[in-house]
């Protein structure tokens, strides 16, 4: 009987201790960091491109180079980089590698690898609007993720609503892929949400106008059903 | 006697150990309790704190966002003011630096970010934001720039295009979700919470005004996309259609032999376009890779029109898609198009469309064509701004001649092209001008020059890629 008594209590610290770790660990659970992997181009003599543009105006801003800002490395881009070289007692080589890019503040080049090398401005508004199409409307038809990203485009126009593409998207409690953090998602940039964010940039709206938008199978706030009905598109309903 | 006292010894022993027994249960569900009430405290305090990292994270983004935005805002107007022909466009242009530098502030002001960082960033803004101001003042009264101060605008101007880059690369991992505001930072977002004292009011009094943001788009698009909306639609036909007659235009506009199913979706009543909404099903084909098509209940015009499906290898050159397009325009009942810009991404090209009136190109009256570049089908039409606004125009005799408007733009600009266009303004309504395209410090630019006043009425700069054209 004693015997049994002490094997209950061991079971119970075990069970105590079990229990510890696992509330521990659920409350840990999420804090870890991610960190981006380097992946360290460098740019030489007859390299091309967006990199060498971004170089060549460093070095001009620097009063290193005057020549045009082509995003091409010739003979005068080189010459030009091996005096910054010279001057901040890197190793004159002429080729910007990774501690030449650091100190000329081009960390993103070295960051982002070339999988986001050229980018413009218009991309990250596409991936930005993508990413909220793919939080609220990822299994609808097309025209109702184009007619979400229009609902989105059309608040920027209107008086009533934040006036940026930022400001509209993260307005807190505006959208609930928003709140519920989906919109931080990576999205494969060839998938159909980023078709539906492109046509809606580009101007196709086939809400002609609507400023909101709801599921009538899930919409828990009551003020949403005062609006006018504009239109249904797969399970959104539309309405201004 | 013997057996009694044995049995009730035996009994006080079963006695104590039961009594040991229920203390023990007591203790373990004590002990559950505890545990159970232990975790879902921390279970709902785990939860309430990823709730609030997202909100707090939601917020860093926006402020992030929108500072980038306003920064790229900087680099384009200050491009713009370096090829500005008057003092007074200078005016507005170096007016709006201001504004847009003074909202990048204020954005930084909010990130998560210990001073030291963004301490050259905020310097930098600050800089335009004065130089802006100061320069503004001087314009303001007819004053043209000197050439010291056009060398200080474009050497500001170079810093914001690294600063620029930069930016972009950081929004690229924030898009890439690889960036964490809140996670990172929470201990300096305390402390930046505390020591914020910015009455909020004052913040939204700046947001008031026409802080409205500029999306590089296709020409004459965005910024004047309310004007497109004007109350009364211009370019309908009188006649009206029936459910009927629309759905057999849909037929035709396809080419029936294509089409497996027309389907007819709630009719678009609302708004100054009234419309019948069809789904269409193609042969060989899933509902998915379906088109929707609206036609417009007065004169049965093609309102819009868009399908998704995979596109193929491109196969088609720039030029037949062009031909291709316009062939469809002019058998679908828009006559006189010209194309004037076109942006190509994914196997697909749009193609903007502006009416012409006697060699002036109407920019108002819009349509766009998107096209396949695997078999040069048309899989999207955007006719808003055609029907709301397309009617002929009464052009007016020019004051000025283009000779006269030329000599009145910036020097720095080395003109290529020239030409004649009415173009629609802020305030709803459309100036005839002389459209003058031209190249400064290996950037392209369309000024427009009143035909009537000769004032300079708009500068647009060009994002040329291999892609297409935009405009900002």
């Amino acid at each position: 009987m004693k015997l049994e008594g002490g094997t209950r209590l061991k079971k119970l610290v075990k069970i105590v201790a079990f229990c510890l770790i696992v509330v521990f660990s659920v409350t840990f659970l999420g804090q870890g960091e991610m960190y981006f992997v380097s992946t360290a181009p460098s740019l030489k003599m007859g390299d091309k491109g967006q990199e060498v543009k971004d170089m060549q105006q460093e070095l001009e801003n620097w009063g290193y180079y005057n020549g045009y800002i082509n995003g091409i490395f010739d003979t005068n881009t080189f010459a030009s980089l091996i005096r910054y070289q010279r001057t901040y007692g890197l190793r004159a080589d002429g080729v910007a590698d990774e501690n030449t890019l650091l100190t000329m503040g081009l960390g993103h080049i070295i960051e982002t690898g070339t999988a986001y090398g050229a980018t413009k401005k218009n991309i990250s508004d596409e991936q930005l609007l993508a990413r909220v199409i793919n939080g609220e409307a990822r299994g609808e038809p097309f025209e109702g993720q184009v007619a979400v990203g229009g609902v989105v485009l059309n608040r920027v126009k209107n008086s009533k609503f934040p006036k940026s593409l930022a400001g509209v998207i993260y307005q807190p409690g505006a959208f609930t892929a928003v709140s519920d953090g989906q919109i931080n998602v990576a999205i494969n940039p060839k998938s159909t949400v980023v078709k539906a964010a492109r046509d809606a940039l580009a101007g196709w709206d086939p809400t002609d106008g609507c400023l909101y938008y709801w599921n009538p199978a899930t919409a828990t706030s009551k003020w949403i059903w005062s609006r006018k009905v504009h239109l249904k598109i797969g399970r959104h309903w539309f309405g201004i | 006697m013997e057996q009694n006292e044995y049995e009730s010894m035996n009994n006080h022993k079963v006695v104590r150990n039961r009594r040991r027994g229920s203390w023990s249960v007591t203790i373990a569900i004590l002990a559950i309790m505890a545990l159970v009430g232990v975790g879902s405290w921390g279970y709902y305090q785990n939860k309430q704190l990823k709730e609030l990292k997202i909100a707090v994270n939601n917020q860093y983004n926006r402020a992030f966002v929108d500072m980038s935005d306003s920064v790229d805002n900087v680099e384009v107007l200050l491009a713009k003011s370096l090829v500005t022909s008057t003092p007074v466009s200078t005016s507005t242009m170096l007016q709006d630096v201001w504004r847009q530098s003074n909202l990048a502030q204020t954005n930084i002001g909010q990130l998560p970010v210990s001073p030291p960082v963004l301490e050259k960033t905020s310097n930098f803004l600050t800089q335009v934001g004065d130089m802006a101001y100061a320069l503004n003042t001087k314009t303001l009264n007819g004053t043209a720039l000197s050439d010291k101060e056009y060398a200080s605008i474009k050497k500001l101007h170079g810093y914001a295009v690294s600063l620029q880059k930069n930016l972009h690369g950081i929004e690229n991992q924030i898009n890439a979700g690889k960036m964490n505001w809140a996670g990172k930072t929470t201990n300096r977002a305390r402390v930046l919470t505390t020591a914020k004292t910015n009455d909020p009011q004052s913040n939204q009094m700046e947001n008031i005004d026409k802080n409205f943001q500029e999306y590089p788009s296709l020409i004459y698009d965005g910024p004047y996309s309310d004007h497109m909306l004007k109350s009364k639609p211009m370019g309908l036909k009188s006649a009206k259609v029936t459910v009927n007659q629309a759905q057999e235009l849909v037929k035709k506009f396809f080419g029936s032999d294509r089409i497996q199913e027309v389907r007819k979706l709630d009719n678009n009543e609302i708004g100054s376009i009234k419309t019948f909404r069809f789904k269409v099903i193609f042969k060989n084909s899933t509902e998915e890779q379906g088109a929707e098509i609206d036609v417009t209940q007065q004169g049965g015009q093609i309102y819009w029109m868009l399908r998704n499906r995979d596109f193929g290898k491109d196969t088609l050159s720039m030029e037949s898609a062009k031909k291709a397009a316009s062939d469809f325009l002019a058998k679908n009942g828009f006559k006189n198009m010209k194309d004037t810009y076109y942006q190509k991404t994914d196997g697909t090209a749009v193609i903007c469309y502006a009416y012409t009136q006697d060699n002036v190109v109407v920019y108002p009256d819009l349509v766009k064509v998107k096209i396949a570049l695997d078999n040069g089908e048309i899989v999207g039409i955007e006719s808003k701004g055609y029907l709301h606004n397309h009617t002929q125009r009464k052009i007016p005799s020019a004051k000025l001649t283009m000779e006269e408007a030329r000599t009145k733009i910036n020097k720095k600009l080395t003109i290529t092209n020239q030409g004649r266009a009415i173009i629609p303004t802020e305030f709803k309504t459309e100036k005839y001008c002389y459209e003058f395209k031209g190249k400064s410090d290996g950037r392209d630019f369309i000024i427009y020059i009143n035909a009537l006043t000769g004032a300079e009425e708009n500068i647009l700069l060009l994002m040329t890629t291999e892609n297409g054209t935009l405009t900002m």
